[in-house]
């Protein structure tokens, strides 16, 4: 009997072992082996150089503007679209959606055509007698980007909080007559207040931990972040000790961050509302009317110029012949291994960390070991991908050749990087099909495969789809580690598009871009697909 | 005099067309299934909902243009009748000035609601801490602070216990007769009805069917049915 139940706990145990075989060295092993390798007195050195104190003060300034600019232009366009139905507006909050899991050199490469020396922006200003220069490479392109990515997260946020909103509310303001303003104070920034801490956070996270908008746009030692800076210490620079006394400054702030998310407590941000049909007194206003149309027209402004130029340019001839280079499919073919690689890597550790975890709360009650391994998993955030990856580079560094396995390395930081996402897509569904069906599925006898068929796999199937199709599109877009580990036998397509528009190959650079979108919807969608198969149905 | 003439609307292939004429200080109770159109009559009432055709007079003025806080009504809903964010004197206060600017005079009128409602000493409560009976009070608080004649009452307290509804419709009944209001009131029960009605009116199907005192009415064939005491 009771070797029975320790079978029963060690089997409940096993899959977040497995996970955390991998997870631990990952974090804390890396995090060890920085410490060793550091040494007291070089850190010290580090961080008592005035030149680092620039690049902390500048990392700390850039996110914090990102954020607030990011802010400033979300809350008018979430009400926009939320007083506002039109055509087209389903599709906006889609691409809305979607601009956090685009491949950033894309972005910035779209953003490059547009606003560079020679692009559509600077083309209008000299053809009225202006000339702005290289107004896009520094501070001013950091925040282009950022506010990019970041504007239409806060959007969808702020807008699925006003969604949320009952609709005796907006009775309630139509029949008392209320104004704008008195709308805006009374029912909409009570809720924004709610989400914004949260979403905000995440943000300034994201902003600071940003590499690739900071290497390319950010143009030289006045515009530099912590992130690049780790990546000059060891690329070029060779210095691990201050490689090292700047991943610790890193992990401190982004420390410091992370605590103070989670004293803002749990943000709800994946969850989509349910939608409710309202009518919003505020709609008839003249000035609303305004604004509103100024703001919505900013937002597409803004977001789709850059989307459309990489489609647009993406086809053109010059670009067209690296078609035949070898490199170019070289380096698709290892951006899909090494996507579908740390996707699958991904979901397993994720889904090892939530099973064992589900199982510890509903089966056992142990509420505080359940919560310990969900926050793990999600605490991941606070290790920013060029610590954990100077930390592996140092540990293999001395015992094989490391660009030999620089895919491995990339795999292991990119399915760490995903993780959080995993956690928090799935973790919701697991647990909901746990509770529910678990005393169900004992009473009617129906266990193992048959109770994965016919109970977990039917609830858990979207978001499972939607995990690893997200991990994966983070992973195929991304260009932070590899800059890092790539060499001229080794490039994935981000870094590849990269090198095009370094060298000013636009052309190149954008039909590169192209077959990187390609590959995301394609991977996206058959994802999706394979996903949506039923297994076990009965026939009819 | 309410006067609702014609009054039609469409709901996808559902079409909704509504007479009814009430006499100043009178209740009206609005009885009938669910989904058979009594919630559509009040929105329509309150301006919530824009009618197809026809016409909605209160003392021959036309309200049929008129835009929700331009009509001399206060509705209350089944919940969510409060801002969240506002405490309990506010919330009444927001019922006489959109923008919480009042005078010191309308802060007399507020004190005496928040009395005669039943508040006492609850002025800085917030929503959260009071309970349901006691979130309808201030609603019903805010709706004689707006001092309008009429008042529809969307089921608002079919979600409170049977003493403490009772003791509600006792409230609306002594508001009513202290201020002379003519009040619209949706319910389920013929109980709430018999109490502070002096008509029912039956409705299904988008129209009213039968109108009349609560005897004669609760013995109609048709109201019957509904009560499932054929």
């Amino acid at each position: 009997m009771l070797n029975g139940r320790i079978i029963n706990i060690i089997l409940i145990l096993l899959p977040a072992f497995f996970a955390l075989l991998i997870l631990l060295p990952l974090t804390i092993g890396t995090l060890s082996t920085l410490l060793l390798y550091g040494g007291v007195d070089g850190i010290f050195d580090v961080i008592n150089d005035p030149y680092i104190h620039k690049v902390a003060i500048f990392t700390v300034f850039q996110a914090v503007l990102s954020t607030l600019i990011s802010t400033i232009f979300a809350i008018p366009i979430a009400r926009a679209f939320s007083r506002r139905r039109f055509y087209g507006r389903d599709l906006l909050l889609r691409i809305f959606s979607i601009t956090l899991v685009m491949p950033v050199i894309v972005v910035i490469l779209g953003i490059v055509i547009i606003y560079g020396k020679s692009g559509f922006i600077n083309d209008i200003l000299r053809y009225y007698g202006f000339d702005a220069g290289h107004y896009l490479y520094g501070l001013t392109g950091i925040l282009i980007a950022h506010v990019f990515f970041n504007m239409p997260l806060i959007t969808r946020s702020i807008l699925n909080a006003l969604d949320a909103i009952p609709p005796e509310n907006w009775r309630l303001a139509s029949q008392l007559g209320m104004g704008d303003m008195d709308i805006f104070k009374i029912i909409e920034w009570p809720v924004m207040r709610r989400v914004l801490p949260g979403i905000m956070g995440v943000v300034l996270m994201l902003c600071f931990t940003s590499f690739a908008i900071v290497l390319t746009l950010g143009g030289g030692p006045k515009a530099t972040t912590i992130e690049v800076a780790i990546y000059q210490a060891i690329r070029f620079d060779f210095d691990i000790t201050r490689a090292v006394g700047l991943c610790l400054m890193q992990l401190f702030l982004c420390g410091t961050i992370a605590g103070f998310l989670l004293r803002l407590g749990r943000n709800h941000d994946f969850i989509n509302s349910e939608k409710k049909l309202y009518i919003r007194p505020d709609i008839k206003y003249l000035s609303t009317k305004i604004t509103d149309i100024f703001f919505i027209s900013l937002a597409i402004l803004f977001i789709l110029p850059p989307i459309i130029t990489i489609i647009l340019s993406g086809i053109n001839y010059d670009g067209i012949k690296i078609l035949t280079e070898k490199s170019m499919w070289s380096a698709t073919f290892y951006s899909v291994i090494i996507a579908l690689s740390s996707g699958i890597l991904s979901l397993i550790l994720g889904i090892g960390l939530l099973v064992t975890s589900r199982n510890l709360r509903l089966k056992y009650y142990q509420i505080k070991a359940s919560n310990m391994l969900d926050l793990g998993g999600s605490l991941i955030l606070i290790m920013p991908p060029f610590v954990m990856a100077t930390g592996l580079f140092l540990m293999f560094r001395n015992a094989v050749n490391i660009f030999t396995i620089a895919p491995i390395l990339i795999i292991l930081t990119n399915s760490a990087m995903a993780l959080p996402f995993i956690i928090r897509i799935m973790g919701p569904a697991l647990y909901q099909a746990g509770d529910q069906y678990d005393r169900l599925c004992q009473n009617l006898n129906i266990s193992g495969i048959n109770k994965f068929k016919f109970v977990d796999w039917p609830m858990v199937k979207k978001p499972f789809s939607m995990a690893f199709a997200i991990a994966v599109t983070i992973s195929i877009g991304d260009l932070g580690v590899v800059a890092l580990f790539g060499s001229q036998d080794f490039t994935t397509l981000p870094l590849y598009i990269y090198r095009l528009t370094s060298a000013y190959k636009l052309d190149q650079a954008a039909s590169a871009a192209l077959i990187l979108i390609i590959i995301c919807f394609a991977l996206f969608w058959a994802i999706e697909k394979i996903c949506e198969l039923k297994i076990g149905n009965i026939k009819n | 005099m309410l006067e609702i003439k014609n009054i039609s609307i469409c709901y996808g292939s559902d079409k909704m067309n509504y007479n009814l004429t009430v006499e100043n200080g009178d209740c009206i109770a609005l009885i009938g299934p669910s989904g058979g159109g009594k919630t559509t009559l009040l929105n329509l009432i309150a301006g919530f909902l824009k009618p197809n055709s026809g016409k909605i007079y209160f003392n021959d003025d036309d309200l049929t243009k008129l835009s929700p806080d331009k009509r001399p009504l206060t509705m209350l809903f089944q919940e969510h009748n409060l801002f969240p964010n506002l405490n309990l004197f506010e919330n009444i206060a927001i019922g006489v000035n959109p923008s919480l600017k009042i005078t010191a005079e309308q802060r007399q009128n507020i004190k005496k609601a928040i009395n005669d409602a039943g508040l006492n000493g609850k002025e800085l409560s917030l929503p959260k801490e009071l309970s349901g009976g006691q979130r309808q009070r201030v609603a019903l608080a805010r709706s004689l602070v707006r001092e309008r004649p009429l008042l529809l009452l969307d089921e608002p307290f079919s979600a409170l216990d049977p003493g403490l509804r009772l003791q509600m419709l006792e409230l609306v009944a002594e508001i009513q007769k202290n201020n002379g209001l003519t009040i619209l009131m949706v319910s389920h029960n013929p109980e709430d009805a018999k109490l502070i009605a002096k008509k029912i009116a039956y409705i299904d199907d988008g129209e009213v069917k039968s109108y009349g005192n609560p005897e004669t009415e609760l013995n109609d064939p048709l109201l019957n049915h509904y009560l499932g005491q054929l």
